[in-house]
């Protein structure tokens, strides 16, 4: 009676939770697993979604395997998105430091250094694609003045200049993020603990090793996974700067899948590498997840 | 039991409201409108149009519709202002949900055959009697049609040719380029370090070299001009010219030298589009520039000391190097009968009304029409290279569906020569696969 009474019960709440999820379920399933679905289907078409459907099947996953276009603009992605995140957190870091020691207009620094992260990504676009103008630009202007280069450089026009440009823009956006995270980090460490590694006579070295970077490791896991992940699929900064070029150097596997669905509009050979890319991505989740399973 | 049927209505209840968001409103525009015409009401259009974010004419088409509407005031017309770049990308994404598509759009010979493969304008043949149809210039009617379908209504000619200095022309005592061998030599000659401090501060040609479409487009021309299709139907496959031939490499290569090697062109030329090569033009940096005659529009408008100092030339080679480039108004196929005829209607008021030809003088486009082209401001030297390109037959409109995949694929490869990632040779090679691949798609 008691057992009865009890399943009973446990059939009771688990109808329940189905009724409570019910309405995430769906609509989970509209806005991710049936575009995802959609996207995989349409991947084994030679379409334009309206007057042509003809079914290719995995031809599209040939080609980016036997294209170097497609491994190419990932690898390059690659290279720009580990470049970004470096340069965030070794820049964030610095800052953070700094910025966590006491000192007068300590709050005006730090609202300073957020300004980057406020902007809109297209202004900021923008505002550098003017300074690095090749013709106008007042970086040229500043370094013809001090003697640095002896005529206007091409700094967004050429292919060994275009991609420096591109990654030093991201760091500079991107940065105060990680700065803020790591310094809400350093914040919550105790002083305390400082004060008794300095009476066992440790140094400024031996204090950020074993006390400053145990007490924010988690938070840079945390940091380090959102921020690869936001930076491997940038587009708006890169695409307003240089469309993915000149010739292939920005040329980001993001921009490289827009310009073939929404210029070309071929939304088969685009689905497919989209669905390549959700697999590195997945790829490089269960990579972090091994790597940081102890945080 | 009573908290149970609450927490089931509550959840029916979220379900319900999401899948009818997700849904979409099943009621399109165009039914809700072709009601309200039969109820009496006014009818709305909606007009996606390139024209309006432009300067100087984009004013006069917002006086336009706003003079129209009081001529007619049981019809509305909202402009939405769009970029001529962007228009094409997003009515061909619209095309997908078909109510959200505007009544009319602009568009151009360029876009157009996507378009039509994607089934968005409507057939203006079935709207225009002979009578319309012959107000229109020799040639434009033609130009808009795609396999015997009027695709969109012009209100505009924008063929290539060169605008250049005549000034400084007589300066140099140079003559006019028939050959690009000569049009590189007469640029090498207005290539001048004027200020004496070791670099060029003065260039023979205002190239478009940014890797979009209106680069891709000028390099188009120019290969055109050489006597190469760059697609083409034989019999019911789509072939190209397009070739490793050491020919064709030499003429791809003299294209790229004016900027690597001649140095005729402005520095920087990858992030040079239409608007920074018409302001070096505008601002006396360059003297020569293939263009349509609304360059010079904008050049008269940026610099009205130019204003008799400007001839104009047919692109130079043995073959023609552009299409008669019509641009106008596509009318949606999806919208109802009312809004169709209400948009003609529109369309006819804009390409007729305006005696003074405001919005043509201001944009230095040549009007589509035979009284608009009476007008006596294409009469002088600036306009006498497009109107003999004109008379002398531009090439027939491509009808490729494919236009934006090849463009993109001429603008990879010479924008990857421009920043030295790669030879002539090698982007030639890759162009010829890239296209090889975009062909197989549409065969």
């Amino acid at each position: 009676m008691s057992k009865a009474f009890t399943q009973g019960k446990g059939k009771a709440s688990l109808n329940d939770g189905y009724f409570f999820v019910f309405p995430i379920v769906v609509m989970l399933a509209a806005l991710i697993v049936y575009p995802m679905v959609y996207g995989l289907y349409i991947s084994f078409f030679n379409t334009n979604l309206v007057t042509k459907w003809d079914f290719v099947g995995l031809k599209y996953y040939k080609e980016a395997f036997t294209n170097p276009d497609f491994y190419t603009s990932v690898l390059l992605t690659f290279k720009f998105m580990i470049l970004v995140v470096i340069g965030h957190f070794v820049v964030g870091f610095i800052l953070a430091l700094l910025l966590n020691r006491e000192f007068r207009g300590r709050a005006f620094f730090r609202v300073v250094f957020m300004l980057p992260w406020i902007f809109p990504e297209a202004v900021i676009a923008l505002l550098f694609t003017w300074i690095l103008n090749p013709m106008y630009g007042v970086l040229n202007d500043l370094l013809l003045k001090l003697g640095l280069i002896s005529s206007n450089m091409t700094w967004l026009g050429d292919k060994d200049l275009a991609f420096g440009a591109v990654v030093f823009v991201c760091i500079w956006k991107g940065f105060p993020l990680v700065m803020t995270m790591i310094l809400a980090g350093l914040q919550s460490i105790s002083k305390e603990l400082y004060e008794a590694s300095d009476i066992d006579g440790a140094n400024r070295i031996q204090q950020f090793m074993y006390i400053t970077m145990p007490s924010v490791r988690s938070i840079l896991s945390t940091i380090l996974i959102l921020d690869s992940v936001w930076w491997f699929k940038q587009y708006t900064l890169v695409y307003t700067m240089t469309a993915g070029g000149p010739g292939t150097s920005t040329n980001l596997i993001s921009l490289s899948i827009y310009k073939t669905i929404l210029n070309d509009l071929r939304y088969g050979k685009g689905a497919a590498w989209g669905i390549l890319v959700f697999v590195i991505c997945y790829c490089i989740h269960l990579v972090y997840k091994a790597v940081l399973k102890d945080e | 039991m009573k908290r149970k049927k609450i927490i089931s209505t509550i959840s029916l209840a979220l379900s319900a409201i999401l899948l009818a968001s997700c849904g979409g409103s099943t009621t399109g525009e165009s039914g809700e409108s072709g009601d309200s015409a039969q109820s009496g009401e006014k009818v709305k259009i909606t007009v996606m149009d390139s024209y309006a974010p432009e300067d100087p004419h984009g004013q006069y088409v917002y006086e336009y519709a706003d003079a129209f509407m009081a001529e007619n005031p049981d019809i509305e017309v909202e402009i939405q202002s769009i970029a001529s770049n962007d228009i094409y990308t997003k009515v061909a994404a619209m095309s997908t949900n078909p109510e959200e598509l505007p009544t009319i759009f602009w568009t151009s010979a360029d876009h157009i055959p996507t378009l039509v493969d994607l089934g968005i304008p409507e057939d203006l043949n079935n709207m225009l009697d002979e009578t319309e149809l012959s107000k229109f210039a020799p040639g434009v009617v033609e130009s808009a049609t795609i396999d015997g379908m009027l695709t969109y209504y012009p209100v505009a000619v924008q063929p290539q040719a060169v605008i250049y200095r005549k000034d400084r022309f007589e300066e140099n005592n140079l003559e006019i380029p028939t050959t690009w061998d000569e049009f590189v030599e007469v640029a090498k000659v207005l290539s001048k370090d004027t200020d004496g401090n070791g670099e060029n501060d003065q260039w023979g040609f205002s190239m478009v070299g940014s890797n979009n479409s209106s680069g891709q487009s000028r390099f188009m021309s120019y290969l055109w001009s050489n006597g190469y299709d760059l697609v083409k139907k034989e019999g019911d496959k789509w072939v190209t010219d397009i070739s490793t031939d050491q020919a064709f490499v030499d003429v791809f290569t003299n294209w790229t030298d004016m900027y690597t090697v001649d140095k005729v062109v402005p520095i920087g030329i990858t992030e040079v589009d239409y608007p920074s090569a018409a302001g070096y033009f505008s601002s006396e940096y360059t003297s020569m520039f293939l263009t349509g005659p609304n360059a010079l529009g904008i050049t008269y408008s940026n610099n009205p000391e130019l204003e008799g100092k400007l001839g104009s030339f047919m692109i130079p080679g043995d073959y023609p190097g552009t299409t008669l480039s019509a641009e106008g108004y596509a009318i949606s196929s999806y919208a109802s009968d009312a809004e169709k005829e209400a948009a003609l209607k529109y369309l006819q008021f804009f390409a007729e009304h305006d005696a003074e030809q405001k919005f043509w003088k201001a944009s230095g486009k040549i009007p589509a029409t035979v009284e608009g082209q009476k007008v006596d401001f294409i009469t002088g030297d600036d306009y006498a290279g497009y109107l003999a390109q004109i008379d002398e037959g531009c090439r027939e409109t491509l009808s490729f569906p494919g236009m934006n995949g090849l463009k993109s694929a001429l603008g990879n490869a010479y924008s990857a020569v421009f920043s030295g990632e790669k030879t002539n040779e090698q982007a030639v090679a890759d162009l010829v696969t890239e296209v090889n691949t975009l062909l197989e798609d549409y065969n």
